[in-house]
């Protein structure tokens, strides 16, 4: 057996940031799988769907969390399935689940997952979202695949947790995901 | 302070004194204040001298419409020039300077320019400055903008911050006057999400400035009462000192937040905020703007316009003189006479162009009706005025006004051309509008208060019908001022210059030239006059302008119509477009897993897209690239190198009909690629030139991965999703980029198999039967974290690259530097790689620039007879082919101490330097460690039948011409045995 071993390392690595009003965090565990379904294989999928999730597959720019799972509709046919849990049990999981009805790719490492939190979480995001993500225009449960700063984002409304006003997940990938953390802190209420 | 001309009432806060200065002279004021209001409170008119003549010029307006009143705040890199005074907020240490004046304001030495008035008209530029056309650019016109021009920049960085931001409504109200505010009050009340847009600090628009009253109470005090109750409703967003100053398309309008302009210490928030508001509905209620008569020296300071005269008594408190006239030809001036007198100003006379006018005075003003005046006095301020009548009365404060224009500037961002209405002597909004604007209030033409109030009703129903909602409110009681005009454009004045566009120097002189030289049309009037250009862009000029023009031309107004009002409204700061997107933050960068363990090693970066790759690792002592190149090369080609290839295109090919797939997009066979095994591909435009180059591995049958160049990862991706979702949507296949899920590490040189064995786990076989040249596999390394291994070489040596989760990256080659160690493993950066994929003749971006075949680069066998792929009939024209045609060679240099430099052309020997002998061109050139020697690779025609020719590589950009022996582009290893260690 060799005797090295690998570390982890998150793709940011900062401290959690708080300001007046929002806070912003690096979640790390959370295995991310992206799914498409296979040609033909739509109503097969759907039926897999809701024997694994109890419930249809959500539409385009929904999300559905079920069984401590959260499946994001970021587009049309473009799916991204999160949980709690090592990559390789959240795809064993779906393979089993799914089998030869959609393809699986795992994408944990390819995307940072960012987490917005607070009542004055709207106001960071008008600075950088073209999209409507204020409250009155994003619900609870929304998905967007969108830019902020030049950077390719998902956004999801999350149910806040207690003590939240409003939760915000954002992915964007590993590798200018400094950028985005440093975009989002540049913005109200954590600067101006 | 001097106290003459503060009066009493007003909005400003007295409570809140402050002191600014203007040109170094110190002043106060108070909160509420504008930097004019606070001027003309200390009784200074004189602000600043005119674009062209230098002649003293002081406060016109109370608005954004200011012509004349342009100044400079701030000092150092702070300096913002051409800042309008009459919207510029007071605030405490406030510094302000006036421009354009060679030596002091009050002794301009540039004022020679005055006297020479007769030569300057307009198009004097393109008569006088013609000969000798050299002249032109290195004389005339350095001089030209020297003497004539604005406020300067510092030269220095702007430090201020910036920002853009972006937001959404049912309903932007832009503009809090009468109008604006009731159809805000309405829609907010029927539950619509509101913002309310307005350009000044205080909301409630041009009722801040009139005596009006509305429901029983003075309008400023109803006002303020709707102002409280919309900051209490969730529904609605107050935005002051917000100009939207653009209509584009799908109801998205631009604008200009000012946040800390008017604060003493900015603190950290950004200076300014670019919005783009999304609306469903726009509600326009932007008023209308007052414009002045031309009549002689009426450019003088202290001629201003009555409606301004008449806001800095009621909303600043200031008397702007202390024997006012009022010249006026329409009811609308009258106000300013009762406002002023009911104030206790001294208002000398209403000099009403008109013949009968049944109003009346104030008790003790004179009514000259039937009047004009021909011309002014006073040496930098106003002493006394001529009237028609030749009467010469004595008066300081000359307030004017010519009618209203209504604000329709955002009405025409779409094109829209507005129209002229008799009845108020205005051009009015048309109905091609912006998709979704409704036009309110006097911006509609409609100059009456009861009007404006029930027209903001009117139009929040409206919206409400259509995005639901229903409206309740009632418009509430209101007093007209009956609006009452008959035009009068321009006073003869003889000889005497009047002015039309103060802020450009054009007077009605020039108009009458433009004319009479040709320039009839609107657009030529303004191009060859400049009228309505610069910061004012003729808010106040134009319609007096166009009115003289109909006069000459004997045309209606609506014949002669207006010049385009195109955006911004008013001046957005360039800082402003910028938003936070300068510096570093100009464009995002992207990082390698690895990124920072290469800082610690003192990795010199390079840019490569948004990426940043290590150059070359530099080491004590070296202290020129070369020698860290160099080092990397040979310790690579003689132990083992390692190099981060994380940046390299990924892309995850899966489904039943993956491996069709990539036989299709690549133009070499992939159809019996074995599961376990990599291949060089070739992909092709639909054009038959080569779009980029990469390995793919088969992973499963229905699974590939494929790498592109860094480069191309993008424009890869985009054409396989065009083949798969447009080309062949049949077959079933899925794409996802994988490059940011992986970090991927080149391990090059003779010992790189002997490094891997340490760390992979028990049971993985790399020997060269089990693992041999283009091998791939999955395995599992440092106890269970399974990597991808490809054996791959672009060094040419023994080579693998192995790939993992991103999240090891970091921990991956901190393991391999520590298990190398006894190989002396050396970190190598993009350049030694370059060297080496010289010395192997491998192509790269410089050879697959688009405008190269599989013929030229010597690839055609790749092309596959057997199969159709895309870019297939296209890469066999007879051009691409033609034997004759050129071919990827390397170069070598006779003398072994010349350096080849890329992009130098061949060129037979004696031939002379002309584009009709260019045989081709160096597109790589590397100084080969191995070799000794600079080496090139190159495209020369008929290349592959010229090796050991001599030919020339010329450079003229480097002043270079290198004698060059043409060989096979393989300079090491040419038959590749090493590879297969």
């Amino acid at each position: 057996m060799t005797e090295y071993r690998l570390k982890e390392k998150a793709a940011i690595g900062a401290a959690t940031a708080k300001a007046d009003g929002a806070t912003l965090l690096e979640e790390t565990g959370i295995a991310l799988v992206a799914m498409t379904t296979r040609n033909g294989k739509s109503r097969a999928m759907t039926t897999a769907f809701k024997k694994r999730f109890g419930c249809p597959p959500p539409g385009p720019t929904d999300a559905i969390t079920a069984d401590a799972v959260t499946v994001m509709a970021s587009a049309l046919d473009q799916v991204f399935v999160a949980a709690a849990m090592p990559p390789a049990s959240l795809l064993d999981d779906l393979t089993a689940a799914f089998g030869k009805t959609a393809t699986l790719t795992d994408q944990s490492d390819g995307w940072a997952r960012l987490v917005l939190t607070g009542p004055r979480a709207p106001e960071t995001l008008e600075r950088l979202s073209m999209v409507d993500l204020s409250p009155s225009g994003f619900d609870t449960g929304q998905v967007a695949r969108t830019v902020f700063e030049h950077l390719n984002v998902i956004v999801m409304r999350d149910k806040p947790k207690r003590g939240e006003t409003y939760r915000y997940v954002i992915l964007t990938p590993r590798s200018s995901a400094e950028d985005l953390h440093h975009a989002l802190l540049e913005s109200p209420p954590f600067r101006g | 302070m001097n106290a003459d001309f503060r009066i009493k009432g007003g909005l400003i806060d007295r409570k809140t004194p402050l002191g600014f200065s203007f040109n170094g002279r110190t002043m106060a004021g108070y909160a509420g204040d504008t930097v004019a209001s606070a001027l003309l409170a200390n009784g200074v008119h004189m602000v600043g001298r005119s674009f062209k003549y230098h002649r003293p010029r002081g406060i016109l307006s109370a608005g954004v419409e200011e012509p004349n009143a342009l100044i400079t705040l701030g000092r150092g890199a702070d300096q913002d020039p051409n800042i309008r005074a009459t919207v510029a907020e007071l605030h405490d240490g406030l510094e302000a300077f006036s421009q354009n004046h060679v030596g002091s304001l009050g002794a301009d030495l540039m004022a020679i320019n005055d006297l020479a008035w007769p030569l300057l008209g307009a198009g004097f530029y393109y008569k006088t400055f013609m000969w000798p056309a050299a002249f032109w650019e290195k004389l005339y016109e350095p001089l030209i903008r020297r003497a004539a021009g604005l406020g300067a920049l510092s030269g220095e960085d702007d430090p201020s911050r910036y920002d853009k931001g972006y937001r959404h409504c049912d309903l932007l109200v832009i503009g809090s006057g009468a109008a604006g505010l009731m159809a805000a009050l309405a829609a907010g009340r029927a539950g619509r999400d509101v913002i309310l847009a307005e350009q000044d600090f205080m909301l409630g628009g041009r009722l801040n400035a009139e005596t009006d009253v509305i429901s029983g109470d003075p309008a400023t005090v109803w006002a303020a009462k709707v102002v409280a109750e919309l900051t209490a409703m969730d529904n609605v967003r107050l935005m002051p000192r917000t100009t939207v100053y653009g209509a584009y398309d799908h109801g998205v309008y631009g604008a200009l937040e000012r946040i800390t302009d008017h604060l003493a210490t900015p603190g950290d928030k950004p200076r300014q905020v670019l919005w783009r508001i999304y609306s469903k509905r726009a509600i326009l209620a932007a008023g209308s703007i007052e414009r002045p008569i031309a009549f002689g020296h009426n450019d003088r300071p202290g001629v201003m316009l009555a409606g301004a005269v008449r806001e800095y008594a009621n909303r600043y408190a200031v008397a702007a003189g202390q024997a006012v006239t009022v010249l006026t030809n329409n009811n609308d001036g009258w106000r300013t006479a009762h406002d002023l007198a009911a104030a206790g100003v001294d208002v000398s006379a209403i000099i009403d162009t008109r013949q009968d006018v049944a109003l009346k005075p104030p008790q003790g003003t004179r009514l000259i009706s039937g009047a004009g005046v021909t011309d002014t006095r006073g040496r930098g301020r106003l002493k006394k005025i001529t009237l028609t009548t030749g009467e010469v009365l004595k008066t300081d404060c000359l307030a004017v006004s010519g009618g209203w224009s209504p604000t329709v500037h955002l009405t025409c961002h779409h094109r829209g051309r507005p129209v002229w209405d008799e009845t108020i002597a205005g051009f009015v909004p048309a109905g091609d509008l912006p998709p979704g604007m409704i036009v309110v209030g006097a911006a509609n033409g409609r100059m009456g208060l009861s009007e404006a109030l029930a027209d903001g009703v009117e139009a929040a129903r409206a919206v409400c019908r259509d995005l639901g909602g229903k409206v309740t409110t009632k418009t509430p009681a209101a007093e007209d001022w009956p609006f009452a005009i008959e035009p009068c454009w321009h006073i003869p004045s003889g000889k005497t210059r009047a002015w039309v566009d103060f802020q450009n120097d054009v007077t009605t002189k020039d108009i009458k030239q433009a004319h009479q030289e040709g320039f009839r049309s609107v657009e030529h009037l303004k191009r060859y006059t400049t009228m309505g250009m610069a910061t004012d862009q003729g808010k106040i000029a134009n319609i007096p302008g166009l009115a003289m023009m109909a006069e000459i031309a004997g045309k209606s107004m609506d014949a002669v119509g207006t010049t385009i009002f195109r955006p911004p409204f008013t001046p957005v700061p360039i800082g402003a477009f910028a938003g936070r997107g300068r510096g570093r933050h100009f464009m995002p960068t992207r990082k390698t897993p690895t990124h920072g363990w290469a800082e610690e090693q003192g990795a010199v970066f390079v840019e490569a897209g948004l990426w940043k790759r290590a150059q070359w690792y530099p080491r004590p002592g070296e202290d020129h690239w070369r020698q860290s190149v160099d080092r990397e090369v040979i310790a690579t080609r003689s132990s083992l190198g390692i190099c981060d290839v994380s940046t390299l295109g990924k892309i995850d090919i899966k489904g039943a009909d993956a491996r069709e797939f990539v036989n299709r997009v690549y133009s070499n066979g992939f159809a019996k690629l074995p599961v376990g095994k990599v291949r060089y591909g070739l992909m092709l435009r639909d054009d038959g030139f080569v779009m980029d180059d990469g390995t793919t591995a088969c992973m499963a049958d229905d699974h590939f991965i494929m790498t592109t160049t860094t480069a191309n990862a993008g424009p890869v991706y985009r054409h396989l999703e065009f083949c798969r979702q447009c080309l062949w949507p049949d077959l079933d296949v899925a794409l996802i980029s994988t490059t940011d899920q992986v970090a991927q590490f080149a391990l090059a040189g003779p010992n790189s198999r002997r490094l891997l064995e340490k760390i992979v786990d028990p049971g993985v076989d790399l020997s060269n039967e089990a693992f041999p040249f283009m091998a791939a596999a999955e395995i599992p390394i440092c106890g269970g974290i399974m990597a991808r291994l490809f054996r791959i070489s672009f060094s040419g040596e023994l080579a693998y690259e192995i790939a993992v989760p991103a999240r090891y990256g970091d921990a991956l080659v901190r393991v391999l530097m520590e298990a190398g160690a006894e190989f002396d493993i050396t970190p190598y950066g993009t350049e030694a790689l370059n060297v080496m994929r010289i010395e192997k003749g491998h192509p790269t971006a410089n050879e697959l620039n688009g405008q190269t075949s599989a013929h030229h680069l010597g690839m055609e066998k790749l092309l596959s007879p057997s199969k159709d792929f895309i870019g297939r009939v296209m890469a066999w024209r007879e051009e691409l082919i033609r034997p004759d045609g050129i071919r990827l060679v390397g170069f070598k240099p006779r003398d072994p101490q010349a350096m080849l430099t890329a992009g130098a052309h061949f060129l037979d020997r004696g031939a002379p330097a002309r584009a009709s002998h260019d045989l081709g061109w160096m597109s790589s050139v590397a100084y080969s460690p191995m070799l000794g020697t600079s080496i090139g690779l190159g495209f020369i025609r008929e290349g592959h039948d010229r090796m050991g020719d001599s030919v020339r590589a010329v450079d003229f950009v480097r002043g270079k011409d290198i004698e060059v022996e043409i060989t096979s582009p393989h300079f090491v290893d040419p038959q590749g045995r090493r590879l297969h260690d």
